[in-house]
């Protein structure tokens, strides 16, 4: 059930592209497990927008800057005493049951982000125990923990109390799913997580009683609807945010007048996120809302995006237009399938090298000069407007 | 790569058509003997980069002016090459029997060898290109050649007025035929913003996509003074060689005429100056309607 075995690093070379691993990954994968990963909700009209949307926005490139030197670090602050340095404005996304993509699973993504610098947003839904993730992570490795509000407030106490413990440096709530959405594979198929395979994050018991494959609906979908809490509302993240020694993010918002709420919650950074396209359909893509989010936050936290980046100019757009930093999911789960550690490497090289030609390219010499080059990104319609 | 005469064919049928040739420097025919192949009277510009060895900069200016090249052409828009995912995958190099001829063998041996997984072109590119390229290497260039500067590969407007404060006489609105920075505007887009901000102080270039007479039409009639042809050339010289580039060239003038005279213009000057010629559909979805 688990996907192809670990590549030596010669035979990646021909890899060049996140497309060349997504067409890898997908002939690799069994196809329950496939179609997990790819889904979206419903007509998976989101989870195409997500991507389609970027070509909407066109790069302007300054001409004759010198651009030798290039400066792609990027500083994330919770408050004044509490920061973080990457190197580029590039992590991981949380996403779940690595262990099916590749035998090591969560430890090959960790050990992959540490070698790297990459942050790393680890799932709850994790198929490595989040303890064991941070184990195989170096001394000094960005690791946040994604979580959900259970209906049962002791789990999710359990699980902050663990990440902290553990170093996690930041918690991320995801918002964007009172109940799982619509995947009409994983229902058709009727998904359950392979049987040698298990949501680690969680007790024995408490999986038994409430995670079972059922005939025209996802077990995995039983799983949440039990878990995950319909009632959860702003003061549910006010609790989290008293109750959590580290920052707070939340992650799955699209309206400014949510990530205004946000921070009057308490929260300390926002992901402009629909859940790679998995929750709500046809709603707007995450490029698209993520100029309104920065607008509505301005500047008082840090914004970051995820959805549909899948090449470097992908995040020199992202970045362009106010996000502090991009995450991505799907392409590091096609790394891990088609090469275990070295293929998520592979995958992180990939976009670092494609995001750095598109800065040079683009005569922009620093993160600084993206954010504040008047227009470097634009919306087509900059060009088709009235006056032509 | 494209037939056994290369740029003397493409050059003689430039010549024979009186169309003005712009000449790359990655030329597989030396610049004298393109120039030798044309008329007299030909119309030749030259095609450059600044190269991290000024030398091999000067040396090539100096060449082009004695060969009688009119204008030199300065790209911009390739402090480095573009990655072309082809190239890369096929270890592209030039066909052993063929050489960029500008350059001397000596610098050739050392730079460009085809690597598994990278292109042998590209690392060639990467060795003699300048990433520190900047403005002052423009005024470097108009200071130092007799012949006028055009610059090749501009988008934004303020980079337009740059450039003529720089001392160029001409700006090619040009994205390298897609093959440099990936995601970014059209020329056809591009151009009206450029135009504007030139407001005719210099002639305004367009090349990148061009592929028949209207598409012609509609850049002239957004500002462009003459539009440029890349891939159309190849394709003639490939079919066809001297006759293929004639022809093609011929096909074109040709669309040219009709979409003149279908749309009631009979100069270019009325082509650049009758009101909303050629609009934006978006005039047609505006909310009035």
């Amino acid at each position: 059930m688990s996907g192809g075995g670990g590549k030596g690093i010669e035979s990646l070379k021909s890899y060049i592209s996140v497309a060349d691993f997504e067409a890898r990954a997908i002939d690799l994968l069994p196809k329950a497990v496939r179609d997990y990963y790819q889904s979206g909700a419903d007509d998976e009209s989101t989870v195409a927008r997500n991507k389609s949307a970027f070509r909407k926005y066109l790069i302007r490139p300054r001409v004759l800057v010198d651009v030798q030197n290039l400066d792609t670090k990027v500083k994330i602050s919770f408050n004044p005493r509490e920061s973080y340095t990457f190197e580029y404005p590039l992590g991981i996304a949380p996403t779940a049951f690595h262990r099916m993509a590749h035998p090591q699973g969560e430890l090959a993504t960790s050990m992959a982000a540490s070698q790297t610098n990459t942050l790393m947003i680890c799932s709850t839904l994790s198929t490595t125990k989040l303890e064991d993730v941070a184990q195989a992570a170096s001394i000094n490795a960005y690791l946040w923990f994604q979580l959900y509000v259970y209906r049962d407030r002791r789990i999710t106490e359990n699980l902050v109390s663990r990440a902290i413990a553990s170093g996690y440096q930041a918690l991320v709530l995801t918002v964007d799913a009172p109940m799982m959405g619509r995947r009409r594979a994983d229902e058709r198929n009727g998904f359950e997580l392979p049987g040698h395979l298990k949501m680690e994050n969680f007790d024995v018991e408490l999986l038994a009683r409430t995670f079972k494959g059922k005939e025209g609906a996802s077990g995995f979908g039983e799983y949440v609807k039990n878990m995950f809490d319909l009632t959860l509302n702003w003061d549910d993240l006010r609790w989290l945010v008293e109750y959590s020694k580290i920052p707070v993010i939340v992650k799955g918002i699209v309206r400014g007048c949510d990530a205004i709420k946000a921070l009057e919650a308490g929260a300390r950074g926002i992901i402009v996120s629909n859940h790679g396209g998995r929750q709500i359909e046809s709603t707007v893509s995450t490029i698209e809302a993520l100029p309104e989010v920065v607008e509505a936050v301005n500047g008082r936290c840090s914004v970051f995006v995820d959805g549909g980046i899948r090449s470097g100019s992908d995040i020199f757009k992202c970045i362009a237009l106010g996000a502090d930093m991009v995450f991505i999911g799907r392409p590091i789960i096609y790394g891990l399938s088609v090469g275990g550690v070295e293929g998520v490497k592979h995958v992180i090289q990939i976009l670092r090298t494609e995001f750095e030609y598109a800065m040079r390219l683009s005569g922009i010499s620093s993160i600084h000069q993206l954010r504040t080059v008047p227009r470097m990104v634009v919306h087509q319609n900059y060009y088709s407007s009235s006056k032509l | 790569m494209a037939h056994p005469q290369g740029e003397l064919a493409t050059s003689m049928a430039a010549s024979q058509t009186n169309t003005l040739m712009i000449c790359s420097t990655l030329s597989t025919t030396k610049l004298e003997d393109v120039a030798q192949a044309s008329s007299i009277n030909a119309n030749l510009w030259f095609q450059l980069y600044v190269y991290r060895d000024r030398r091999i900069t000067e040396n090539l200016v100096s060449r082009a002016i004695a060969s009688g090249y009119r204008a030199l052409v300065l790209t911009v828009d390739a402090p480095m090459m573009g990655r072309r995912r082809a190239d890369e995958r096929n270890g592209f190099e030039l066909p052993g029997h063929l050489k960029m001829e500008n350059f001397d063998v000596e610098l050739l041996a050392r730079t460009f060898k085809g690597k598994e997984g990278a292109s042998g072109f590209g690392e060639y590119v990467k060795n003699m290109f300048d990433l520190t390229l900047n403005w002052d290497d423009l005024r470097w260039l108009v200071e130092y050649s007799k012949i006028p500067v055009i610059v090749k590969g501009i988008v934004r407007g303020c980079d337009a007025i740059k450039a003529l404060e720089a001392g160029a006489r001409g700006i090619v609105v040009s994205n390298h035929g897609g093959r440099q920075i990936e995601s970014t505007v059209s020329t056809i887009e591009a151009l009206s913003e450029v135009v504007e901000a030139v407001n005719g102080r210099c002639p305004v270039f367009v090349d990148g996509g061009i592929r028949s007479g209207s598409d012609i039409f509609k850049c002239i009639a957004l500002g462009a003074d003459t539009v440029f042809i890349g891939r159309p050339i190849i394709y003639g010289l490939s079919v066809g060689g001297v006759e293929g580039v004639k022809h093609v060239i011929q096909i074109l003038r040709t669309e040219f005429e009709y979409a003149m005279r279908l749309s009631g213009i009979s100069s270019i000057y009325q082509l650049r100056t009758v009101p909303r010629m050629v609009v934006h559909q978006n005039y047609y979805s505006s909310s009035k309607l």
